[in-house]
This record gives C-alpha cells, structure tokens and sequence, in this order.
C-alpha cells in the first residue's frame, strides 16, 4: 500500500515537472498551411499529376519548370550540357 | 524535395514588364501595391541598360520573418515565404528589413491608412484552403497547388525571369551562360561587393 502511494506520489511531483512547448516562433507558426502537392480542388488544375502524391507533384513542377528551357523547347541540339546532362 | 526559387537574367530581361503585370492579372493584386517590378539601371545609356525583375526573393534566412513583431510569417517545406494576414497587423517592420522592397502595403482607407502587408507568394497562396475563395482574396491564386509555376516567370516573353525548384532553375541558367560564353559574372560576392580590376570575370574573361 505504502508503495503505491509511493509511486503515485513521485508520478504526480514528475508530471508536474512536464511542461509543453510553448515557444511562438516561425518555425511552428501558421503550419497548418496545406502542403501544395495535396492539390488546389478548383477547375484550374493542371493535367498530369496525382494530387496527395508528392513525387508526383515534383515531377510536374520540374517538367513544367522546362518549360522555360528554350534549348529543349526549341528541340535545339544545344540542350546537352557540357557535363553530357540534358538539361 | 524542391526548393523554389527565382532568378532573373539581366541579359535577357527586356523590362517589357509582363511579369508585372501578369502578377497583378493573375493574383487580383490591389491598387498601390506591386508585388513585382522592374528595376532598370543606366536606364537610356546605349549598351549600358540593365533591368531586372524583383519580388520577394524567399530568402532562406528571411530578415521579415526576424523582425515581425507577431511572427506571421512562416516558410512552407517548399521553402516559399508566406505570411498569415489574419496575424499581420500592418506595422511595416517587413518593409524596412526587406533588401527587395517585397513587403507592401495598400492604402485601403481614408488619411492614408495602412492595411495588412502583401506580397509576392510564389503564386503559393496563403493559410486559407488551397484554391479555396478565401485564399484567393487574401492571398491570390495557388498555382503551386495546381501543379504550376508563377505567372510571371511563365509569362516572361524572353524567359529572362526563371522560376521553379531551385535545381532546374539553376541549370537552366547555367546551360545558358555556357552557351553565350558570358553572364556567369553578374551574380556573386564580386558583383556585389566590388572586386579586383585585373579579375578575370567570366569564363573566357569577357565582361557582360
């Protein structure tokens, strides 16, 4: 009996011990943005990607970020860089 | 992971401002607030002339995110800026740290009243719903959400202004400056901070 008390006893002095973090900084602040991979749910999606994939997400903004690329727009043979990459 | 990030070519950016304006289309930007512009050094001195788009740059260690009073900015995994306009309360603190100018602030009211701070979002949107109507009045359009890019850099008629995961912006770039044989000179400590007038500044020492 006297060791339960015991153990209750230094239970309730440690959890009083516990204390949440409650720093406001901008690393945990407004983090329930929504990630954008999720998808925009409105008419103006782009075709050609899984929203709730990332990967998938990934790989259509590096697509559509060639899309700048006029060396491969072009279809121009300049596109290999000199690393041998096609960029 | 992609990291977003802008860059703008001064040897290709014709200041047509359509990056601009596609923002201002795009996003239902208002009156007196201009999340990109153009800046134009030398501006009318043959050969000399050089323009470059400017908005928030995302910095990775962002000076309005450290000195908000209500800390109500916050960096998305993407490493997009983006501030909360519920929390914002309009002091222009932001504005005095930003080196870009990004922060603005529209004069919404009577006696020159200042409103909540906007800015360049990477086209990302803000706390709202993704694609949600509140998000787009407060914040603009999510085209990262949609699976695209930012107006701007995808309206950019010369393609000077690059946007996108930092990786393919990069080589982009660099794909370009091999082929030209110059550029590479117009970013960097040298650039910025001076340097030695015998320094060999491009790859085959030509100076843009």
């Amino acid at each position: 009996m006297r060791a339960a008390i015991l153990v209750l006893s230094v239970g309730a002095l440690l959890a009083a011990c516990g204390e949440p973090d409650q720093t406001k900084a901008a690393g945990n602040t407004n983090r329930a943005d929504v990630v954008p991979w999720q998808g925009a749910h409105n008419p103006h999606m782009a075709k050609g990607w899984n929203p709730g994939n990332q990967a998938s997400w990934e790989n259509q903004i590096r697509a559509r970020g060639q899309l700048q690329n006029e060396y491969i727009r072009t279809g121009s043979g300049n596109a290999t860089a000199p690393g041998g990459t096609t960029r | 992971m992609a990291r977003m990030k802008f860059i703008c070519d001064a040897e290709r950016c014709i200041e047509c401002n359509s990056c601009a304006t596609a923002c201002k289309n795009e996003n239902e930007v208002p009156w007196g607030v201009n999340r990109r512009r153009v800046v134009t050094i030398n501006d009318g001195v043959v050969g000399q002339e050089k323009s470059i788009s400017v908005a928030c740059m995302h910095c990775s260690d962002a000076p309005c995110m450290a000195v908000c009073p209500v800390d109500c900015f916050y960096r998305t995994d993407e490493g997009v800026v983006l501030h909360n306009k519920d929390t914002c309360i309009g002091c222009g603190y932001c504005s005095y740290a930003c080196p870009f100018g990004a922060p603005q602030f529209p004069s919404s009211g009577t006696f020159g009243l200042r409103g909540k701070m906007d800015k360049c979002t990477f086209c990302a949107g803000g706390p709202e719903e993704n694609g949600s109507t509140a998000e787009f009045q407060k914040y603009g359009r999510n085209r990262l959400a949609e699976g695209k890019l930012p107006a701007c850099a995808e309206m950019c008629s010369t393609k000077a202004l690059l946007g996108g995961d930092g990786d393919v912006v990069a080589d982009i770039f660099r794909t370009r400056v091999v082929q030209r044989g110059k550029g590479s000179e117009v970013w960097g400590w040298g650039t910025a901070y001076g340097k030695a007038p015998n320094q060999a500044t491009s790859p085959n020492g030509k100076k843009s």
